[in-house]
């Protein structure tokens, strides 16, 4: 272990399980996506070899991720974490090894999908004054953020060193009353739930969807926000406080790559 | 009972977090000092005398942080200030070091055990950082020896990997153990053969969050001895607990002898000087490693320092915090049982650490603590407490009163 650097592997992870993920998301925010997909039912499973593997299915108006090999309609392969990575930046294709019939819609509506993925977790100042913008922008980054820090904890090395001195735990993540996200600590391995867990460790409460957006875009600090109350942290705070290591190291994979 | 309104703190922290980074820095600000609910809390000091000090909103408190450690004589100690207003006559920071720095030397010499020489710098990590140099001075080897979950200061070296601004070469160097697993300690020593230069530790075990921990029966002999027959160099860093156990130094209270002590919050009582002590065996690599500070050698903290040992030993200044700390603990312990809590207290009396046991996720000791500093008791949530020798049995008392009115405050909260 020499470096605290991005690497291809624990970058494939977030790619897919964090990134990729939040098209969950999306799909429910944005009217376009969903009418987009229309009634069409497929399952993509995405396969990276020495690296993350998981499946993308939209069905019966719903859209669901799920990590690990399922059955499936379409399966894209690539032969390693670096193809899937230069794919998630446009820059390869993956390799279709079932499915071809259904390519059409990788080609087509897929690619508008991460179209609109891009252009809502990659905001500008001028986006942000989009009400509207804001919002999907706040609540993609939101879970997107702690879905990848996940993916540091367990797959990069200085984040594994950090995931180690983890005690068993919850930790929950709000913005208001609407959003909720858990991260759940078990032997030293993290995995985020939707929602609120039976016993809560510790809680890192956003106040509202402006403050969220301010912290996860970089434009105030937290600091701030916790001295105006907008920003309340509470219980086991070790947890937190190594949470918000992972959440650093986090930012620099989410800001140049992806 | 009245609780405190803070619009004056709020304001300055607004207008701090303008000009400096997180408003009130390190550890004690509002984040890493967990204050919570922030609003509880006081932010600024206005002024301090003995054992109060008032927020810029007026409202007074009862100060069981002192400073986090360097209040031990109580603010404003007349003769530690009176001395150190003589001194300020003479001049402080001269080109060439003043006859205090020889004089504190000598008193240190005097009064802790283990000691043949001091070397002075102005913060606890400065020296904890330098008994390392030392050691790998010494020895020509390059690990030390931690212990999980001990403080050592804000060097690179004594931080956790994959926090902001540490990296992997920072620790590289760092073998942890479990504190008082002796068996441990031999087979990171038997496995690391001839690479240890050092093992560093505090007296006992006083982390944040954690109950404290004395050392096990015979750990400190063990280790002593371990040491030496492998040529370690065997460094505490009793800058929490220094002269708040035992004026001869925190070793000699758990009888044995460090090579090198490390000491600072007790040294002027509140005046910035630390010091490394050694015994004759260190003194030559101390003196190969070159080390030095702008202002190391500034004479009114030696003056002060000096005023500050003299007087803890004129009023047995250990033996009269124990008691005051057996005193509110008892008293907090029993409050505690009235109300139907289990706080569970540890560490030394004179810097006791507490929790309420009832609730593993904190809730309730943050809640707790929170409606004492809103009283006007100023505890933190998770470090441990200091007590020192201004305190009376009336404040004792009124802190009693206060933490049994903030625990039915809590207990009223959760029926």
């Amino acid at each position: 272990m020499k470096r605290m650097k991005k690497d291809q592997y624990t970058l494939a992870y977030i790619n897919l399980n964090a990134v990729i993920k939040s098209i969950v998301h999306l799909y429910e925010l944005d009217k376009e996506i969903k009418d987009l997909v229309g009634d069409r039912n497929i399952a993509i499973q995405f396969i990276v070899r020495k690296g993350p593997s998981a499946l993308l299915k939209f069905e019966n108006g719903k859209c669901t991720f799920l990590e690990g090999r399922h059955k499936n309609d379409v399966l894209l392969f690539f032969v390693s974490p670096i193809h899937f990575n230069n794919m998630i930046n446009g820059k390869s294709n993956p390799i279709p090894l079932k499915g071809f019939i259904k390519l059409g819609f990788l080609t087509k509506e897929f690619n508008t999908i991460t179209k609109k993925l891009e252009y809502y977790l990659r905001p500008t100042r001028d986006l942000l004054e989009n009400e509207n913008y804001a919002k999907i922008n706040t609540i993609l980054a939101f879970y997107t953020a702690f879905n990848a820090l996940c993916q540091v904890a367990n797959t990069d090395e200085v984040g594994k060193y950090t995931a180690k001195r983890l005690s068993d735990g919850n930790a929950l993540a709000t913005i208001g009353t609407s959003e909720k996200v858990y991260i759940e600590v078990k032997k030293h391995t993290l995995k985020t739930y939707i929602g609120e867990p039976e016993k809560v460790h510790a809680r890192m409460e956003f106040v509202d969807y402006e403050t969220a957006s301010g912290m996860l875009n970089d434009t105030v600090d937290a600091y701030s926000c916790i001295g105006s109350k907008r920003l309340k942290l509470s219980g086991y705070i070790p947890l937190l406080e190594d949470l918000n290591a992972l959440l650093y190291q986090t930012s620099m994979y989410l800001k140049e790559d992806t | 009972m009245k609780t405190n309104e803070y619009n004056e703190s709020m304001k300055l922290f607004k207008r701090a977090l303008k000009v400096i980074p997180t408003g009130v820095p390190s550890h004690l600000g509002p984040v890493n000092g967990c204050f919570i609910p922030i609003d509880a809390f006081p932010l600024f000091s206005g002024k301090a005398e003995g054992s109060y000090f008032w927020d810029v909103d007026g409202n007074k408190f009862i100060d069981y942080m002192c400073a986090y450690g360097p209040n031990i004589l109580g603010y404003n100690d007349p003769d530690v200030e009176n001395t150190a207003k003589e001194q300020m006559l003479l001049g402080n920071c001269v080109t060439l070091p003043s006859i205090k720095s020889i004089e504190m030397a000598e008193l240190l010499v005097n009064t802790v055990e283990m000691a043949d020489w001091a070397f002075f710098a102005k913060n606890g990590g400065d020296v904890t950082n330098f008994s390392l140099m030392i050691a790998k001075a010494k020895t020509g080897r390059t690990k030390t020896l931690l212990i999980k979950g001990g403080y050592h200061g804000i060097a690179p070296w004594t931080q956790k990997l994959g926090m902001p601004g540490v990296i992997y070469d920072d620790i590289k160097n760092n073998i942890y153990v479990d504190w008082n697993d002796y068996e441990q300690v031999e087979r990171a020593i038997e496995k690391n053969k001839d690479e240890i230069a050092c093992f560093l530790a505090t007296p006992y075990h006083h982390p944040t969050f954690e109950d404290n921990q004395m050392p096990k029966d015979k750990y400190w002999q063990k280790i002593r001895k371990l040491c030496t027959d492998n040529g370690i160099i065997l460094a505490i860093d009793d800058i929490r607990c220094g002269f708040r156990l035992d004026l001869k130094g925190s070793d000699h209270y758990f009888g044995f002898k460090a090579d090198l002590l490390c000491l600072s919050k007790t040294l002027g009582n509140g005046w910035n000087l630390s010091a490394i002590l050694g015994t004759d065996e260190m003194k030559l690599a101390a003196s190969n490693v070159f080390y030095t500070g702008t202002y190391w050698l500034s004479s009114i903290p030696f003056a002060a320092g000096i005023a500050t040992i003299n007087k803890l030993k004129q009023i047995n200044a250990t033996e009269l915090m124990k008691k005051l700390g057996e005193k509110l603990t008892n008293g907090l312990n029993k409050v505690a049982k009235d109300n139907g809590f289990n706080l569970k207290v540890t560490g030394h009396p004179s810097m006791w650490f507490m929790r309420i046991a009832d609730d593993d996720t904190l809730n309730l000791h943050q809640e707790w603590i929170a409606e004492c500093v809103k009283r006007g008791v100023f505890f933190t949530s998770h470090h441990n407490q200091f007590i020192n020798c201004s305190l009376t049995e009336a404040d004792i008392e009124v802190t009693l009163k206060v933490a049994d009115e903030a625990f039915k405050v809590v207990r009223k909260n959760h029926s």
